[in-house]
Parts: C-alpha cells; sequence; structure tokens
C-alpha cells in the first residue's frame, strides 16, 4: 500500500458538491485533495461535434455514467423481497468522472421553497401533528432558508444561471415564480428563450387557469458570462444535446467547466483522477477518521490518503455504502425505526402525457437542457392539502430539452409499433409534439431505506448498496391528484390528441427513466437519534467527517436537487476552513 | 441565431443613440472600429478562445491575422477546416465570421455567425490587438 503525505482536508468524489466544497476551501488557503474514481473528458471527442452528438452512445449507451458492469446496485420493493441487481442502470443515472453527475445535468437551477428545510414543523403548524402518517418521519434539516440564501446566490453568480425572480426580497414580480423563496438578487443572467411549445402552455394557464407560469432557472447560458472566478461561459446555441452530454459550445454551467479548471491553478489543490476510493480509515474509540483508502485504477496499487478532515462528496448512494460498509453510525432499522445510516431514502414522483398539435411548429430540436415553461401552483405544500389525503405535490410544466432522433419519438396512441405506417406517423408527428411533465415530490416512509447487499458484490469485492424502494401511498395519491391537474391543462392547451394520463404507481420500475434525482440514507437534522450528520454536515460520531451531497436531504421536494446542493455545499465549505483552524463540534 | 439577433438589437440602439449627433451619417459609420466594443464581442467566443488559454474547446486566436487554417499545433480541426486551405485576412475573416458554415461548410465550430457587418468589423480589429 502507497501511504501518501498527510493533508488537511481529503474530499471523496470529484462532482459538483466537491467541487464547490473544494472552491471555498481554495479561497481559503487550505490544502485539499480530491479523490475521483474517472477521468476528465473535457476537451475530448466527448465534449466536440460531430462525437459529442453522437445519441447512441453517450445517451442510450450513457456513455459518461457508471459502468454497472463495475458498480451497481440491488433492488427489492419490499423487505420480504428478495433484493436483484440493476443490470443496467436506467431509472436513474449516476455520473463517473471529473464534475460527476454536475455534468451530465440539464441545468434546472431552483431553490427550494424556503419552508422546505423545516417542512415537518410547517405541516403540524398547517394540518396538525395527525395529518403526518406515522410510517412517514418527515424532520426538519436543522437549517433556515436565510442561512442558505447567500450561498444559493453565490452559486447561481458562479455558475452564470439564468431565470426571473419572482421574490425579490420579499417583493413578488411579475413573469417570475410568485412561491419561489425571496432571494436578494435577480439571476445572473435573464431567461432563456421560450419554446413554442412553452408559449402555448404559458398562454394556456394564464388565460384559463390563472396560474402563474415562469421560465424554469437554468444553467444553460442564453449570453456569453464571466463568473466571479473569471471562469468564461459561452452562448447556448440551443442545440438539443444538454443532459447526459458534455456542452459543445462550453455554454452549461457545470463543475467540469467552472470549478475544477480553476481549482488547477490554486495552490494546496490536488486532483487525483482514477481513485477508487474503497473505505475510511476509521478510528471509532477516537471518533475520528485518519484517512481514505483508495485503489489507482491504473496500477491496481491500495493507496491511504491521511487528513485532519474528511469531506464524503460521491454519489447519494456512494456515500452511504461507504458509511455502512465502515460501522460509522448505526444502521437504520426499518423494524424499530432507529438507526440512521440508510433511512429517509427518497426518489420523485414523477409522470407526464405527450401533446400533440399538427397546426403548431414545436420543433422539439431547437432547445437547451432547461427551456421550461413551469408552474408552481400544486408543488409541496404551495397549496392546501386538508382532506386530499396525501402530503407534497410536484411542479407542472411543458420542458422541452431535446428532439433527438433516436428516443424523441412522440406518437398518438394507436400508432403502429413498426413498419410503413409507423414511419410516416414519425414524419408526420415530429415537429408538433410536445410532453407535459410532474416533477412530484417524493417523502420518506418507514419502509424506504439502504443496506449493504448479503449477496451481491462489486468488481471490487465490496457489498453493493441494496436499495429497499417503493413508491407508497403517498406518493401515489400525490401522483395521481398532479397528473390530474396536468391533465385538465393539456385538455385546454388545444391539442388535437393528448396521450394518456399516466401517474407514477408503484411497482417501481428501474428500466424506466425517471430522473436521477435520489435524495437520503446520510440525513442532516438537529437530533443524533434520527439524523447521520448535524445541521453543519458534521458527522455526530466522528467529528472530524462530513457530508455533502443530496444524501443529506431528509425529504425530496418537487424540483430539481441541484440547488440546495451546491448552496449546501458551500456552505460546509467555509465551516471546513473554520473547522480545520480551529478543530471541534460545528455549532 | 438568438444571440446574433440580440446583438443586432444592442446594435441597433447603440448606432441610434451615436448617431444623433451627426444627422446624415450613414448606418455604418465610417469611424475607427471601437476596441472596446470589439471586445466586449469577442466575449462571444472566449468561453472557447480565450488567449493564451491552452488546451481548450477553440484554437488560440493570439496572431490569427495572417494565418493559414488550421494551423495551430496541437489543435485537433475539423476535416472541413484542415481542407478548407484558407488564409485569415480581414476579408475572409469577415466571411466566415458572417456565416461560418457557408464559408467553411461542416466545420465544427459551434456558433451560429455575426450577421451585422460593424460588429464584424469590430471584431476583427479586436483579433488584430491579440499579439
Amino acid at each position: 500500500m502507497t501511504i501518501h503525505p498527510h493533508c488537511t482536508v481529503a474530499i471523496v468524489g470529484g462532482g459538483l458538491a466537491a467541487g464547490l466544497v473544494a472552491r471555498q476551501l481554495a479561497r481559503e488557503k487550505v490544502q485539499t485533495v480530491v479523490l475521483e474514481r474517472g477521468g476528465d473528458v473535457m476537451g475530448t471527442a466527448a465534449a466536440r461535434i460531430p462525437t459529442q452528438r453522437d445519441e447512441l452512445r453517450w445517451d442510450v449507451r450513457i456513455g459518461l455514467m457508471q459502468d454497472a458492469a463495475t458498480e451497481t446496485y440491488t433492488l427489492r420493493r419490499s423487505r420480504d423481497e428478495l433484493s436483484r441487481p440493476m443490470r443496467r442502470l436506467n431509472a436513474f443515472l449516476p455520473g463517473t468522472g471529473v464534475g460527476g453527475a454536475g455534468n451530465h445535468w440539464n441545468g434546472q437551477a431552483w431553490r427550494w421553497v424556503e419552508y422546505n428545510t423545516k417542512l415537518r414543523s410547517r405541516l403540524v403548524e398547517r394540518y396538525g401533528r395527525k395529518a403526518i402518517p406515522d410510517d412517514m418521519p418527515l424532520q426538519d434539516w436543522g437549517v433556515s432558508y436565510d442561512e442558505l440564501e447567500p450561498y444559493y446566490d453565490l452559486f447561481e453568480k458562479l455558475f452564470g444561471i439564468s431565470g426571473r425572480a419572482g421574490n425579490l426580497n420579499g417583493r413578488i414580480q411579475p413573469g417570475g415564480n410568485p412561491f419561489e423563496a425571496p432571494r436578494r438578487n435577480e439571476y445572473p443572467q435573464g431567461p432563456l428563450e421560450t419554446t413554442e411549445a412553452g408559449l402555448i402552455f404559458q398562454e394556456t394557464v394564464q388565460r384559463k387557469f390563472g396560474y402563474h407560469p415562469f421560465p424554469s432557472p437554468a444553467a444553460n447560458s442564453p449570453g456569453a458570462y464571466t463568473n466571479p472566478d473569471g471562469m468564461r461561459l459561452g452562448a447556448c446555441q440551443y442545440c438539443g444535446h444538454c443532459d447526459r452530454f458534455i456542452c459543445e459550445a462550453n455554454a452549461k454551467g457545470t463543475p467540469a467547466a467552472l470549478l475544477y479548471p480553476w481549482l488547477e491553478h490554486q495552490p494546496g489543490f490536488k486532483l487525483q483522477q482514477g481513485a477508487q476510493v474503497t473505505a475510511l480509515d476509521y478510528d471509532d474509540k477516537a471518533g475520528r477518521v485518519r484517512g481514505v483508502r483508495y485503489i489507482d485504477l491504473l496500477t491496481g496499487v491500495e493507496h491511504l490518503q491521511p487528513a485532519d478532515a474528511v469531506v464524503l462528496a460521491g454519489f447519494t448512494l456512494t456515500n452511504a455504502k461507504l458509511l455502512l460498509s465502515g460501522g460509522i453510525g448505526r444502521r437504520y432499522d426499518p423494524v424499530t425505526g432507529q438507526g440512521v445510516v440508510g433511512r429517509n431514502f427518497c426518489y420523485q414522483a414523477n409522470s407526464g402525457m405527450d401533446l400533440f398539435f399538427p397546426g403548431r411548429w414545436l420543433n422539439p430540436f431547437l432547445s437547451a437542457g432547461s427551456t421550461g415553461t413551469i408552474i408552481d401552483e400544486f408543488n409541496d405544500d404551495n397549496f392546501d392539502h386538508t382532506g386530499l389525503g396525501f402530503l407534497g405535490g410536484g411542479y407542472i410544466g411543458v420542458n422541452v430539452s431535446s428532439g433527438r432522433p433516436i428516443k424523441s419519438r412522440r406518437l398518438p396512441p394507436g400508432t403502429p409499433r413498426w413498419g410503413s405506417r409507423w414511419k410516416q406517423a414519425n414524419a408526420d408527428w415530429y415537429a408538433h409534439a410536445c410532453s407535459m411533465g410532474v416533477q412530484g415530490s417524493c417523502y420518506p416512509h418507514r419502509e424506504n431505506f439502504l443496506d449493504l447487499d448479503p449477496d451481491y458484490t462489486d468488481a471490487f469485492g465490496q457489498p453493493l448498496v441494496r436499495i429497499t424502494f417503493d413508491f407508497r401511498e403517498n406518493e401515489r395519491q400525490l401522483s395521481a391528484y398532479c397528473t390530474g391537474q396536468a391533465r385538465k391543462i393539456a385538455d385546454a392547451m388545444g391539442a388535437s390528441v393528448v396521450g394518456p394520463a399516466v401517474p407514477r404507481s408503484a411497482p417501481f420500475d428501474t428500466r424506466l427513466y425517471q430522473g436521477s434525482h435520489i435524495t437520503g440514507g446520510t440525513i442532516m437534522g438537529a437530533d443524533s437519534a434520527t439524523s447521520v450528520v448535524s445541521p453543519r454536515l458534521q458527522h455526530w460520531d466522528a467529528e472530524n467527517l462530513f457530508v455533502a451531497g443530496a444524501s443529506v436531504f431528509a425529504h425530496n421536494a418537487g424540483h430539481n436537487p441541484t440547488g440546495p446542493v451546491a448552496a449546501l455545499a458551500l456552505r460546509l465549505g467555509d465551516d471546513l476552513a473554520r473547522y480545520v483552524r480551529n478543530p471541534g463540534r460545528l455549532s | 441565431m438568438m444571440i446574433s439577433l440580440r446583438l443586432t438589437i444592442i446594435w441597433v440602439v447603440l448606432l441610434g443613440t451615436a448617431s444623433t449627433a451627426g444627422a446624415a451619417t450613414p448606418a455604418v459609420p465610417a469611424s475607427k472600429p471601437d476596441p472596446v466594443n470589439g471586445a466586449k464581442i469577442f466575449a462571444l467566443c472566449a468561453a472557447c478562445h480565450e488567449p493564451g488559454k491552452a488546451p481548450q474547446s477553440g484554437p488560440e486566436l493570439r496572431g490569427v491575422i495572417g494565418r493559414r487554417s488550421a494551423t495551430v499545433p496541437g489543435f485537433r480541426y475539423s476535416r472541413a477546416m484542415r481542407r478548407a486551405n484558407l488564409t485569415w485576412d480581414e476579408s475572409t475573416l469577415d466571411a466566415y465570421l458572417a456565416d461560418p458554415q457557408a464559408v467553411v461548410p461542416g466545420n465544427t465550430m459551434p456558433f451560429p455567425g455575426l450577421p451585422v457587418a460593424e460588429e464584424r468589423r469590430e471584431l476583427i480589429h479586436y483579433l488584430k490587438t491579440l499579439q
């Protein structure tokens, strides 16, 4: 084993959260090593046309993602089922390589509504204690929106986020999202162009329903942009190759474009590529992590990186896995409800339907990743749930984000599955169809959790993470209600055909992509009996261990998780700079 | 397209304010190009062509005036650009920047072009200052 010189902070994973933590540490001259299993694809064929446009390679065969033949997960939908490995990753897509999953996002950069970090208190206050089912372990996060606001603001500036403010310092702004948490500044860049489908949606919900449509906040740069670190973004070309691709025009705000090339030049920063982290070196008597063990994937040699402080910033499931396999913190037990590592694993209850407008040219190929037109009237607790029988909700909107040839084939119900008539229908409908989607929240359920699989192992001989998950009663009812609301809008939009509006329901089907927004397993909170890390993201049992990423979320909302991941990571970076100078429990 | 449109609008506004001094001036003023404006337009290029920063998505532009096309050492040019056989001077750059795909069909620069002649003049003037 190769033992490296001691470093101040070692970060596991080289994605968005790690890059933002490292950025704050670099500004405070704290020596940092980032351990990333993959390589850097910026500047390679993956980032340049024509190869960049290879839908088969990057989209269908998910060329930028974790290789399931090396490492995957097992699933069972309840405790009495036998778990099975996901041999292909489809439902959610863990990234790999410098930038991680932050490279293959579409760029929806939301601030979550302010009550989200105090959701339990909010719901109890509004509906009473009995409104929260016994099997729904909702809890407050121990952090307020006001504490996160400056970090949201910084993230938006660093990534050149575009959008239109809906709530500036408490004043509701026309054309923005009236449910938005109050922001101190406008978005750094104005909104992207609205798509044709977005215009139809906008007009319908405004005129016929009185809702408040707004442009999706986006990390797709509408113009040339220079961030506070001097890193530049080009202008989005609306090419429709955003998610699952590296932007050919350097117009997508990603860690690989904006964070790591800057970090490279900072003294004391080191990025170790090809570093497959296998374990934390943990001294349970002292309650301290001594360092990080990893295998160099080029040589197969095991390494130890000793560090004063360690940050887990891998994919959601990686963070839980390293704590479970290292025996750090008590494992969650669904029978007793005791224990913490693995609890509150959440996904999202997403659904949608196709709309067909023979007379309108919707031209789906002309889009950015986040050219969405959205309403938030039915999201989270933005509406009264009295008597509805569920909690939570989702945004409803028309997200036109690609019109790629292999997978973008919306066809009306009843179209033959093959042959000349199928081909003709493709030609007839390609430019005239769009989808309306619901991004539904997912609140924790006592029986949705993570642990280690007793049978299956990865290529390194380590147990796979076992996911026990299904869409429970709350998500099924929520999705039925929100999909119904979306259907009403769809019917009013003037489409000649509206495809089936199928709510998300059990059983959870891993063959279908539903979004990579999985959360929880190593959650934050003010009570060490029900959380893995403190509100400062410091491990309750190991003082010098910290966790970043969506694995600390105590529930999942009806918005993409990237915004709060980023705000929490930036705040952690500042906290860590404090910690390394004056170690101890952060308050 | 949309970027160019937006720039066009900005330019029209700028022209509108500038031309109030001399009422009879033509739409394209014959005055010396403004390097500050050229630098602003260059921001559209800089995410891929930042001077002195290699490697990046676009080739180095310092010294581009007078250079043969596809000759920056180490840069991986498209086949179309390798066969373009141009010398980058004011007139070839002007044509290329107006509509890159028309001048070098199949080149892989993800940029739709600058339709306004005055913008191109400013930009080319700025490129001359990059040494």
